[in-house]
This record gives structure tokens, sequence and C-alpha cells, in this order.
């Protein structure tokens, strides 16, 4: 049975027992039979030592960079090596005897995995002050994550595959900075996956299941974007419409039990990130010069780095439609308007490539509506749902477009100021209605 | 994975973290123990690393050398420079190959543009690390020596089979501590 449905069969048992529609003894068997409704929710106390114990190990870590970093050319060459070896050996034993301890808590676990990773990249970086090793920001954070990333399954260490994330996402934009590409960010990323699946098969609505999610969701959007070699103008459109609609429909697919926003990050990251390129996709300004005929020869293109972006045009708007079609059988029309994103991406982008003259001004016609239909459906599902925050959402999209059609135009300061005035007692009467409907609903 | 594996696991995760930093230290250690020195005129900054300390940037007077024509120099990810002591004994690049030579001393450089038969070359040495406090007097007295027309820093780079390591930087001839430290405690001029 779902979490959703066992969270409200609980809920229901004291109701139920009161009128003897069940006993108190069913009731408990039935409690015996599910278990806890939140398997994995970590305790007050437990996310106190958690925490704390990630900070401190952090900490220290972090003041030995400094620590040895400011000043220790009196020391001979020879020690410097050798302490800076000696540093990550012990950290490496304060990590093996938190391994053979077996059941030790996951705050000594993480504590000493955290201060491993650290203790690592301080040992190269060290090394490399005491030869004056020429700087090299991508091939010292490429070493750094990937002797890091063993760490993450070994000692199944959350805050260390956090770090690996954010570690290859920072990699990938020194690399494009420096004038390379980054295609291996997705090597980097694929050797993350299959530890974030292990994650989620134990339980995907966990805490560390969520904050990892947050963190692919955001991980990736920015990666992709860096990643791109943009020799096509434009394809970024059909690449991020792509992946916001992966993860919108992954999102709706596997993580729709529960209730609260946080545990859903794919389906809000994705819906959030399909209305923010639906928007950018209202103004002309998106539209211009996009497509083959547009191709780009400047020097710091990579031509075979660019197939990288083929391939991603491809296959997330082809993965975001098998989504749909799965989710639409199991969850009807909801998951349309949102999910539907990709496609209008293909479409408008194509047309736009193929035939500009007519097309762009229709891309823009059917990207203004496609957002106005998402401000009033997500209105329309909050207000149906009694769901104070859906109905905000779908009013502030409703906002922001207007508010940006208003900008736009030639309008003088005083039709401005009234469009805003009724935007503004549009958002207040609805949040009252609903606030005083749900009182009298109790 | 079992549990019994992964002590075993995690041992083979730790050599291989060891080994990148020891690597690295053999590599170095064993170009300052046999290769030849060369002296490099120099023109050091002092920007701050938060991760590395501080360290004086190196620039490089001498940062060409003449290449075949008709050669993209720029897109290859390494040539080798061949390097000579000039007569006012410091080292100088001369030619630059597509292939290393086998008994002459060289470094492997990148090319960063071309002019006809001349390359500019990203030389692989950009900081010389010293202590926190000592590094923006280290800027401060190379700027007063180039006041004086005294430009005489250099720093001296051991070179073994393409791969250069720095050994010291110098002011004035003297090791850049030294000098700092005889700047801040200037010797008791003796009495008449």
């Amino acid at each position: 049975m779902s979490r959703r449905a066992i969270s409200w069969l609980y809920s229901e048992l004291p109701d139920l027992i009161q009128r003897g529609i069940l006993t108190p003894e069913t009731g408990e068997a039935l409690r015996n039979h599910y278990g806890p409704a939140d398997r994995n929710a970590l305790s007050g106390r437990k996310i106190f030592l958690w925490v704390f114990g990630v900070f401190g190990a952090s900490l220290v870590g972090l003041g030995l960079i400094l620590l040895f970093g400011s000043n220790w050319e009196n020391l001979p060459r020879p020690l410097r090596a050798f302490l800076s070896l000696a540093l990550l050996v012990s950290s490496q034993a304060i990590s093996y005897s938190a391994i053979q301890s077996g059941g030790c808590s996951s705050a000594r676990r993480e504590g000493s995995a955290v201060f491993q990773s650290l203790c690592v990249g301080l040992c190269i970086a060290l090394i490399g002050q005491t030869y004056n090793i020429p700087g090299n920001l991508a091939s010292f954070l490429f070493s750094w994550m990937l002797l890091i990333l063993p760490l993450a399954y070994l000692m199944q260490s959350g805050v260390v595959s956090a770090f690996y994330l954010t570690g290859i996402t920072w990699w990938a934009g020194v690399v494009q900075i420096e004038g390379n590409q980054a295609l291996a960010f997705w090597f980097l990323f694929a050797l993350f996956l299959p530890y974030f699946f292990w994650i989620i098969r134990k339980d995907r609505y966990s805490w560390e299941s969520s904050w990892l999610s947050w963190l692919i969701c955001l991980c990736l959007s920015v990666g992709t974007g860096i990643s791109l070699e943009k020799a096509v103008p434009g394809l970024w459109i059909v690449v991020y419409l792509g992946l916001f609609g992966c993860f919108y429909l992954a999102g709706r697919t596997w993580w729709d039990e529960s209730d609260s926003i946080w545990a859903r990050p794919f389906h809000a990251f994705g819906a959030g990130g399909i209305f923010a390129i639906s928007m950018l996709l209202t103004y002309k300004g998106f539209w211009d010069s996009v497509g083959w005929y547009h191709y780009r020869y400047e020097k710091w293109i990579h031509p075979w780095a660019a197939w990288m972006d083929y391939i991603l045009s491809l296959t997330l708007p082809f993965a975001s439609i098998f989504l749909l079609v799965n989710c639409y059988s199991k969850l009807k029309d909801s998951c349309i308007l949102y999910g539907i994103a990709p496609i209008l991406g293909i479409v408008c982008y194509c047309s736009s490539s193929l035939v500009p003259s007519v097309s762009l001004a229709l891309s823009l016609v059917v990207f203004n509506i496609y957002v106005l239909a998402l401000g009033l459906a997500t209105f329309r599902l909050g207000v149906l749902a009694n769901n104070l925050t859906r109905m905000n959402g779908g009013l502030i999209i409703l906002v922001i477009l207007i508010g940006a059609r208003f900008l736009d135009t030639g309008l003088g300061f005083l039709l401005r100021g009234i469009g805003f005035i009724l935007l503004g007692t549009a958002f207040l009467a609805a949040n009252l209605w609903v606030g005083t409907r749900k009182e009298a609903e109790g | 994975m079992t549990n019994r594996m992964m002590p075993g696991i995690f041992i083979v995760v730790c050599v291989a973290q060891l080994l990148a930093p020891v690597s690295m230290i053999y590599t170095h250690e064993t170009t300052l123990a046999s290769g030849k020195m060369f002296k490099f005129k120099t023109a050091p900054v002092d920007p701050a690393d938060v991760f590395r300390g501080k360290f004086v940037a190196l620039r490089f007077e001498d940062q060409e050398g003449h290449g075949e024509t008709g050669v993209d120099w720029a897109s290859l990810d390494e040539v080798y420079a061949l390097v000579e002591e000039a007569t006012d004994g410091y080292a100088h690049f001369t030619e630059v190959l597509l292939a290393p030579p086998e008994d002459l001393d060289y470094l492997r450089v990148k090319v960063s543009h071309t002019q006809g038969s001349r390359l500019s070359l990203n030389i692989p040495f950009d900081r010389y690390y010293l202590p926190e406090d000592l590094a923006p007097q280290a800027e401060q007295a190379y700027r007063e020596h180039s006041r004086m027309g005294n430009r005489d820093a250099y720093v001296t780079v051991v070179i073994k089979d393409g791969f250069g390591v720095i050994s010291n930087l110098y002011l004035s001839g003297q090791p850049i501590l030294e000098f700092l430290r005889s700047q801040n405690n200037p010797e008791p001029t003796a009495i008449p």
C-alpha cells in the first residue's frame, strides 16, 4: 500500500474505532501489519546529530585548509609532502574505523566521509603548493571529484554525493569558461546515478532522497546549459523544455504520493522550469535567428562536441513524450498541460527554423496562450482542491505574464496602474474566497 | 556489495587517493634531483588564491619561440620548445618542434597564438608560493627594483624530459625569502 494510503488509513483509525466499526485490537493489528507511515523519517535528535556531525567535520577540514595554506614555508619540502600525505592517511583511518564499526551512526559515517573528501582535495592542493605546480582549477576539480565519488557509495554519504554533484557542475563551468568543452560532465553525472537509484529504491520520499533530488534538478539544469556547445542557435529551447518536461513527468509518475512540495522535487522543479522557459519564449528576442540556417562557425565551437547537443535535443523530448503517454495512462489529463511543453517547443522551434517569416509570430502567440493556460489551469486546480499554494501559484503565473505584456506595450501609466490594481484585487479576492471556504468546511 | 567486501574496496579507494599525490611528489622530486637548472627572467605580481595560500604570480620576459610556418600550432595540445642558456645567463626559447628532441633540453608547452614563424608560448609555470605575510612584500620589492631600472627577478627551473619544476625565485641574485629577510632586518653598518 502506498505511503499516502497508509497515512490516510491511520488518520481514519481513531474515528473507526470510536464508532465501533473496528476494535482497538484490530486497529493495532493494522498498524503492526503496515508499519510506520513514514519509515525513514529521522527523529529530531538524529537530524541534530547528523547536521552537527557534518558541520563539525566540514569546519575542521576547512580550518585545516586555511591553516596549511597560510604559512608553512619554514618547513623543509619533504616534511611538507609527508605532512600532506599524513593528513590524508589519518582521515582514511578515521573513515575505516567508521566502516569497521558496522552499525555506526549516520552522523559519524557522514562526518568521516566529508572529512576524508576535504582531505583528498587538501592533500592535492598542498602538494601543488609545495612544488609550485601551475594552477589548473579544472584538472584539480576533476581529479578531486573522481577520487571522492567512491566514498559516496562506500560510506553511503549523501553529503559527499552532494559535494560531488556540486563539484562536477563547478568543473563543467570552469572548463567552459576556459574555452574547452565540458562533455565529460555527462560521464561524471552517469557515474553518480547508481547511487541515486539505490537511495530512491530504499525510499524515494525519505529526507535524503528529497534533498538529493532537488540538488540533481539544480545541477542538471545548470550543467546542461554549460555543456551545450550551442553550435545550432536556439537548440536550448528543445533541450530545456525536454529536460523540464522529463523532470515534471517523472515527478508525476513516481513521486505523486506526497502532498508536500519538498517531497516532490522533480514535479515542482519541472513545473517551475517549464513555466520559466515558456515565459522566456513569449519574448521575440529568443526566437530570432534560430535553427540550422544560422549554424555558428566560430573558433570556440567544437563541432564534434556539438553532437551531444543533438543527442540531448532528440533524447530528452522523446523521453518526455514517452513519460507523457505513460503518465496519461495513469493520471489521465492532469499531467497533459505541463507535459505537453516539450512538444510545443519542438513544433515551434522547427517551424521557426524553417519558415521564420511566418512562424516567429505564431510561436510568440502559442507560448503566450500556453503560459496563460498554465496560469488559469493551475489557479483552477488550486480552487477546486482548496489548495492555497497551488491557487496562488496560478495567480503568480498570470500576474507575471500580464505584467510582462503590460510593460511590453506602450500603454500609459494610468492604464498600467489600473491593470495592476485589478490584478492585485483579484489576488486578494481569490485568497479571501478560498480562505473563507476552507474555514466553512472546517 | 556485501559488508565483507567493503573494507577491501575501501582500501583500494584509499590507495587510489594516495597514488594521485604520491605520483605528483615522485615526478617533481625526480626532476629536481636529476634535471638541468635554467634561469628564467620573470615579472611577479601578487593575487590571492584562497585554496593554496598566497603566491607570486609569474610572467616571463621571453615567451616566444620559432616554428615552421604552415602548421596550425595553436590547435595542438602540446608542442616542444627547445631551451638554451644565452650569453646573459638566462634561458631562452629557440625552436619549437612537433616531436620531442632526443638530446636537447626542452619544455612541453602550448602555443597561444602565432605570427608568421613567431610562436607565443604558454609557459607551464605561473606561480611561486610564499608565506602569507611575505607575498605582498615580495611584490612591493619587485616594483621598487623595477623603478630603479634594475630588472633582476628570475626563477630557477629544473628541467628533465620536457617537464619543469620551479626551484626558487630570486631578486637581486638572492632567493626571495633571504632577500625579504635582509630587507626587513638590514645588517648594522660598521661605525668607523
